[in-house]
């Protein structure tokens, strides 16, 4: 767990690596090691940058909200995760609709002509589009360090 | 040649010794330009970090979509409440009814309960909980034109 703390962010150095082997006292090639296997065992989901995406002009984002019945959930969630707009898709209880997919672009118009595209092809009438509008937070999420404070734990 | 550059790290990171000239060397460019443009790109906001995106779920993290409706001259208000707990990691105005809408992850599923209870009493207004029961996709791959 204090390589997976320690890789999330990747120190803008030649040999980063080699920093993080020293930050924890390891073997760098150890250090490397562990992460392959953190990403074949999928505790890492990759590696690579994380972009906040409304700064390279991707200001259209659109959540789709649809009500599929539960036993076309598999079928349907598969081909609109199959889309390459698509970049999250779930199957969600405890609301009305059940089937959440969220799609960018650069344009309003662009992404509703994709998501109709798209609840078109699931066969679903039944759907809800829903703009975000403002952005109060967005952030990754963090392994925390042992030493950081959260609440009551 | 950033878009270039971060289209490319958007899944590609070498688990290597020198992992920036190996990135280098597939735009052509050198191993001190690439991190000297990621460093202008972190400082201007246009990427968060580099390094391990962590899958919260396999960790054993628990999280949930939430929803909540408030009154429209009251969200700033309500998120800023919202946005003070740290395992909060998105949270957006949308339209419509519920309009705040947030994520939240936390060790467990019992502090995580617990948080949103927590959450709730603070204010003062219904939670909508919309766990994931299944993932079909995640991640996200934007392409930079």
């Amino acid at each position: 767990m204090a390589v997976l703390i320690e890789v999330q962010q990747l120190p803008l150095v030649s040999n980063p690596f080699t920093e993080i082997a020293n930050r924890l006292n390891m073997d760098e090639k150890k250090i490397l090691t562990i992460c392959k296997d953190l990403l074949s065992k999928g505790f890492i989901r990759r590696f690579g940058l994380s972009l906040n995406h409304r700064k390279v002009g991707i200001i259209a984002n659109l959540m789709v909200a649809a009500k599929v019945p539960k036993d076309q959930i598999d079928e349907a969630g598969s081909t609109v995760a199959a889309e390459k707009e698509v970049s999250h898709c779930y199957y969600r209880t405890g609301w009305y609709y059940n089937l959440f997919f969220m799609i960018h672009s650069v344009s309003k118009k662009d992404v509703v002509i994709s998501a109709k595209e798209i609840v078109e092809k699931i066969g679903i009438g039944d759907y809800r589009f829903i703009f975000s509008t403002k952005e109060f937070k967005k952030t990754s999420f963090k392994v925390p360090h042992q030493s950081d404070k959260r609440g009551d734990y | 040649m950033d878009k270039a550059l971060m289209n490319l790290m958007q899944n590609y990171f070498p688990l290597s010794k020198n992992p920036y000239q190996d990135i280098a060397e597939k735009i052509g460019i050198t191993g001190e330009e690439v991190i000297s443009r990621l460093e202008k790109l972190c400082e201007s906001g246009v990427i968060r970090k580099v390094g391990a995106i962590p899958s919260a779920r396999k960790i054993g993290f628990a999280s949930t979509l939430a929803a909540v409706s408030v009154p429209f001259g009251k969200t700033d208000e309500i998120a800023e409440i919202i946005n003070k707990y740290q395992g909060v990691t998105h949270n957006y105005l949308r339209e419509g009814n519920p309009n705040i809408w947030f994520t939240l992850t936390e060790p467990n599923q019992k502090i995580l309960e617990q948080r949103l209870n927590e959450i709730e009493s603070k204010i003062n207004y219904k939670i909508i909980r919309l766990p994931a029961k299944k993932i079909f996709k995640i991640g996200v791959k934007f392409d930079i034109k």
